[in-house]
């Protein structure tokens, strides 16, 4: 992967570019925003108990989206959830990554076409990793943070500006207003 | 003044089928009889109309009551009871949301679910899974006679039977 210094150079001297450090620091240390939704929040839950331990990697909760770098959308996003979504990851600092996590925050799951779902989260915010499950097992959930944290950390896959999603708020609207076609 | 109602008995619990206007004077006299917990308030769409039915329970002795009224769609008005039981009215807030049940006399009939700005109340069958309109869709006829009627009382038997139990 190419981080930090190689094998050759003394041990105590690191080559490297600024962004490199940064994004080293960043990676290590991503802070999730405390937001649970439905089921795949126990799961969220579960996967910083003893047993799987997510804190190891240097992530932990944050309380507030201004100090939180990662959002993990855990369960059914329905529409007049996704205002205030929204409303949070515009409230999040860059660098900001979101995490789809499920079924549900992936497409609407079992409760798609209902009157009231968002079908995908990614039609709200952008996704960096999508975690398929019903609900997802901690430990597909802390692959995919480790997923995210070698995305940071890549050279290649180095952060950039995501591609912008404007806050549709037609697709928030009730039915018949939201620019849907009817599923008759 | 008589109550229009139907009444009958399911297991352990009585069940009253009202008129909507002595649904109030009905939970009224409910109230005095000591019923004093409120287990739910659920609309139903039946098809020809709204039904709204309470379900009652007197915790001293566990006694049990279902109170239930229809109404048409032209008209969804029933009479709140949330004075009587304040635990009812996000029951009643719920049952507006999803069925547009209007209920006269509620402190603060807003929707409690969905957003405030929606016009849909996504229960009603006229309305598929993703609340759009079903083309086509005709409300059932309203039950002839009314679902508060009482059955008629049996008609009494001539013949032996009744003649041997007299002259037992």
């Amino acid at each position: 992967m190419g981080l930090l210094g190689s094998d050759e150079r003394p041990r105590d001297v690191i080559l490297g570019t600024l962004d490199d450090l940064i994004n080293m620091a960043r990676s290590r240390s991503m802070w999730p925003l405390t937001f649970g939704i439905a089921c795949c929040a126990i799961e969220m839950m579960a996967t910083w108990d003893p047993k799987i331990d997510a804190d190891r990697f240097g992530m932990f909760f944050r309380n507030t989206p201004r100090q939180a770098d990662v959002m993990i959308v855990s369960g059914t996003v329905n529409k007049k959830l996704a205002k205030r979504l929204r409303r949070l990851y515009d409230q999040m600092a860059e660098p900001k990554w979101v995490i789809s996590m499920g079924a549900c925050a992936n497409q609407g799951g079992p409760f798609r076409q209902g009157y009231s779902v968002v079908e995908g989260v990614d039609k709200i915010v952008p996704v960096d990793v999508y975690i398929p499950g019903c609900p997802p097992r901690p430990e597909a959930l802390l692959q995919a943070l480790l997923l995210l944290r070698d995305k940071i950390a890549d050279r290649e896959l180095r952060y950039k500006k995501p591609r912008e999603i404007p806050a549709d708020y037609e697709i928030m609207a009730e039915p018949g207003k939201d620019g849907r076609i009817p599923v008759l | 003044m008589e109550l229009r109602l139907k009444q009958e008995r399911l297991f352990d619990e009585d069940i009253y089928t009202v008129h909507p206007e002595d649904y109030r004077a009905l939970c009224e006299k409910l109230k005095a009889d000591g019923f004093d917990f409120p287990r739910a308030v659920s609309g139903i769409d039946t098809g020809y109309g709204l039904r709204v039915t309470l379900h009652l329970t007197r915790l001293h002795d566990r006694a049990k009551v279902t109170v239930r009224t229809d109404v048409r769609y032209e008209n969804p008005v029933v009479a709140s009871v949330t004075d009587l039981w304040p635990g009812v009215e996000w029951y009643e807030r719920e049952a507006y949301d999803m069925l547009g049940v209007r209920f006269s006399g509620h402190p603060d009939l807003r929707r409690i679910l969905l957003e405030d700005e929606w016009e849909l109340h996504p229960l009603l069958k006229r309305y598929d899974t993703g609340g759009y309109p079903i083309p086509g869709w005709e409300p059932k006829a309203w039950p002839d006679p009314d679902p508060w009627t009482p059955p008629p009382p049996p008609e009494p038997e001539a013949g032996e039977a009744g003649e041997g139990g007299e002259a037992s």
